[in-house]
């Protein structure tokens, strides 16, 4: 349902959850200029608003609500920044007496949602601090994760694009220099600009709904969203190792991968995937860690949206050397088609399951509607996109194989006594 | 089905099948017409405990080795590769208590429950395929040794049990792991692996006598050995260590103060005491409290304020961990909210009903995904209950009550912490 150029209401009828799910997307460019700013309002929407001017009052509300929960959730896609706003609560049908929670839990979203806590053109800057203070402390502590570390390192030599680089929140530095007033006009900004998706999935009326769409000032919203960028390749591998104080060594390769969303080279990719990483049949997972026993932590992951593919494990810093060959080795025997049709089918097998596990999770069915709500014909139903995948041959296997050039190695080496 | 008992819950449209088989294995039923999923969970209630906590018959770590070895079928074959040609994700973990190997299938329920029950229940290992395994745990050790919040909650264990399986990683240590061979694991298997000390539960989408069936005739054809006691050694309670630290790669000092509680509950009231306390933490120390309010607002904590309550028939802990700029005065303020709990702001009778309300809206929410139902299910089997019973506790708990236990909680608990602090 088009509310207004931009604005859209979309309706997912299901009962077979025991909540509700209300999920808000607002869609804006992923911009150095703006990235730390929509984390900071996604991190105020959660904390604090008008109508619940301390967190402790935020909370009581939602424990008295069933345990309801309101978060945000930011995440990107190519040039695209996303910030989330999810409700979820319990069905009336499962409340204790004939209680009833809807009307609250819609207001206590509006709240959230068109309500900000203000003093005069900003946020109130003792809220805004702490909230602040608490994104730098999360930007820190995400990076004690070695692999997450490790990852980051890894975008830093493969993308040129900065904003490619950082994380989903910006940089330390990106945040610290924000302050009340530049985020509260971002807040507005968002407001006015960004596509907003609604989702409701689940079973709440619809004229309610309509009712806190139409509260968006219904400006049309026109921004070209990229969501996904190119990058070049290019002749040179990147490389760096550095040494840390940790037991393990995490090795860490990207290849640029020339793929684009819904192509034909997507379906074959999801097989190729499956062949190369991303199962328990796989070869880098039956070789590396089953048959030579060198890591715990083998995986492969893509991102067609930045045209980014990885592989990465957690090994004995005297191994590197066999494990880098073996994983070459491995995408070499892709290469040349060395797999049997056994384990394409296996891999086809796999794949299908996770597709009909979709509908099963209210998370993946609302990550579902958004691609069929931005990326139209190439958002596919699940038999089409089953019957796509089937299609995929041998050869169509090794030829996306031929395609996928390393790019970078990124190696942290561990020296703990 | 005849056979089977029949529980139902239609005011939450829920409902079980049991059975405990010949052999005595238990088996329960949760039926999900509307799901694409089944995912089925084969447990054995032995873990990372079972070392025969005094004399330590068994080196640390051979639960979850025992694990990670099943996976390994006679002819030298993975069974993940039978599971991947079903279309179906397969996987186990171990806890203190329990070891549990699960699936989750969208296409072949039956032939998927017969390879679960064939690969746990016929053992089979190979020295040279052991010493392999040993390189892979060894990296899986190592990689928690590099994350600083299992350091932190490990830290904080050796404080509150030393000198007992409790102090070591569930998967040993680098030294216990190479001590294990088959013999080991041969012996563990037999003496916890017998069906009697086995559940299956199985939830999704599936036709309830079908899959009783095949069960009961699968179970038919398995072979074991005589069973024998598993009855877990006590657990003995050295004194704590009083506080510990060292220093990691962190950007800010990392906190954690446990509390050890040693009393006898009946296994009756289990539940309920297990309930009693989260409350009670959570009243003190959740996201509706004053006091996290405050704290929250002066820096003193931030969003990675935590606790975790683990009350088990062997152990009674809670473990509080939070990043902060200031361990030692948080150490001290955490230790007399608990101390003076009866006299607290938020401990009332409107937050606690409050709280009830909320703890009820979670526990429906879990039924969205069936692994995390499955999971809560055997959890609650570990301590004689079924999930359900929860509700019941639950709907009964009274204000006095939580008191209460909350006094025998303090009154019989030692106190410690260990930091993390930055290099």
């Amino acid at each position: 349902m088009k509310i207004a150029e931009g604005i859209y209401l979309h309706f997912i009828k299901n009962t077979k959850f025991k909540t509700n799910h209300i999920k808000v997307r607002f869609t804006g460019r992923r911009d150095e200029k703006t990235i730390a700013k929509r984390a900071l309002v996604a991190q105020m929407m959660e904390s604090v608003n008008a109508i619940y001017t301390t967190q402790q009052a935020f909370q009581k509300e939602l424990s008295r609500l069933y345990g309801a929960s309101l978060s945000t959730q930011v995440t990107t896609r190519g040039l695209v920044h996303m910030v989330d706003v999810d409700m979820v609560f319990v069905r009336e049908n499962f409340l204790l007496r004939d209680d009833s929670i809807v009307r609250d839990c819609l207001a206590f979203l509006e709240a959230a949602l068109f309500h900000p806590l203000v003093s005069v053109a900003q946020y109130r800057p003792k809220n805004f601090e702490v909230e602040k203070k608490n994104l730098l402390n999360q930007l820190g502590a995400d990076l004690e994760d070695p692999f997450y570390a490790a990852d980051r390192k890894l975008r830093e030599i493969y993308f040129e694009n900065p904003v490619l680089t950082y994380s989903k929140y910006g940089t330390k530095e990106l945040v610290e220099k924000e302050n009340s007033y530049t985020v509260y006009q971002e807040f507005q900004k968002m407001m006015q600009e960004d596509r907003v998706d609604i989702f409701v999935l689940g079973e709440i009326e619809e004229y309610l709904m309509v009712q806190l769409a139409h509260q968006f000032p219904q400006t049309p919203r026109r921004q070209a969203l990229e969501f996904s960028v190119a990058r070049n390749y290019s002749k040179i591998t990147r490389e760096k190792v550095e040494s840390k104080e940790y037991h393990q060594t995490l090795v860490n390769l990207a290849y640029q991968l020339p793929v684009s969303y819904g192509t034909d080279d997507y379906f074959t990719l999801l097989v190729f995937n499956g062949l190369l990483g991303g199962f328990s049949h796989s070869k880098l997972f039956s070789t590396v860690r089953e048959k030579e026993g060198l890591a715990y932590t083998i995986e492969t992951s893509f991102d067609v949206s930045t045209q980014l593919y990885k592989v990465y494990a957690g090994i004995d810093r005297n191994n590197r050397q066999r494990v880098l060959q073996l994983i070459n080795q491995q995408l070499s025997h892709l290469r040349l088609g060395r797999f049997s049709k056994t384990e394409i089918d296996q891999t086809k097998k796999m794949l299908e399951h996770q597709a009909m596990l979709a509908e099963d999770f209210p998370e993946s069915v609302l990550e579902l509607a958004y691609n069929h709500a931005t990326m139209g014909d190439l958002a596919l139903d699940l038999d089409v996109w089953l019957a796509r995948v089937h299609q995929i041959s041998k050869e169509d296997i090794m030829r996306l194989a031929r395609k996928i050039k390393l790019q970078a190695v990124y190696v942290m080496e561990g020296h703990a006594q | 089905m005849k056979d089977l008992e029949y529980y139902a819950y239609p005011d939450l449209r829920e409902e079980f099948y049991y059975k405990r088989l010949k052999n005595g294995l238990s088996l329960y039923l949760l039926p999900k017409s509307d799901y694409q999923e089944s995912y089925a969970m084969l447990t054995s209630f032995s873990g990372s405990l079972d070392t025969g906590l005094t004399e330590k018959n068994f080196p640390e770590g051979v639960a979850h080795f025992l694990e990670h070895k099943l996976f390994e079928m006679s002819d030298g074959r993975d069974v993940m590769q039978d599971f991947t040609s079903l279309g179906a994700d397969v996987n186990a973990f171990t806890t203190f208590d329990r070891t549990c190997y699960f699936f989750s299938t969208t296409q072949n329920l039956i032939p998927c429950l017969d390879l679960l029950q064939e690969f746990v229940q016929t053992p089979y290992f190979e020295e040279e395929s052991i010493t392999r395994e040993q390189g892979i745990i060894a990296q899986e050790i190592e990689m928690y040794q590099d994350d600083p919040d299992a350091c932190l909650y490990q830290g904080v264990l050796k404080n509150l049990y030393p000198n007992t399986a409790l102090e070591n990683d569930i998967a040993g240590s680098l030294e216990s792991i190479t001590q294990i061979d088959k013999g080991i694991l041969e012996k563990f298997y037999a003496k916890y692996y017998h069906p009697s000390n086995l559940a299956l539960v199985v939830a999704g989408n599936f036709d309830v006598t079908e899959v009783y069936k095949s069960v009961k005739a699968k179970q038919a054809k398995i072979r074991y050995k005589r069973k024998s006691s598993c009855e877990r050694a006590e657990l003995t309670y050295y004194p704590v260590i009083k506080s510990d630290s060292r220093p990691m790669e962190i950007s800010q000092s990392k906190l954690a103060v446990g509390f050890r509680c040693r009393t006898v509950i009946d296994d009756e009231y289990l539940l309920t005491y297990k309930l009693a306390i989260r409350m009670l933490f959570m009243l003190l120390f959740g996201l509706t409290s004053k006091r996290y309010q405050d704290w929250y607002d002066s820096g003193k904590i931030d969003q990675s304020f935590d606790f975790e309550v683990e009350i088990g028939r062997d152990y009674q802990f809670v473990v509080l961990s939070l990043d902060t700029p200031e361990p030692i005065a948080m150490s001290n303020r955490i230790r007399q909210a608990i101390k003076h709990f009866e006299q607290d702001v938020d401990v009332t009778y409107d937050q606690f009903n409050d709280l009830k309300r909320e703890l009820y809206g979670d526990f429906l929410r879990g039924f969205n995904s069936l692994e995390y139902t499955t999971n809560q299910f055997v959890a609650s089997l570990v301590s004689g209950q079924n999930l359900f019973d929860w509700l019941t506790v639950l709907d009964e708990l009274d204000f006095k009550t939580m008191i209460g236990y909350g006094r025998v909680f303090v009154d019989n608990m030692d106190t410690t912490d260990f930091t993390l602090f930055p290099k």
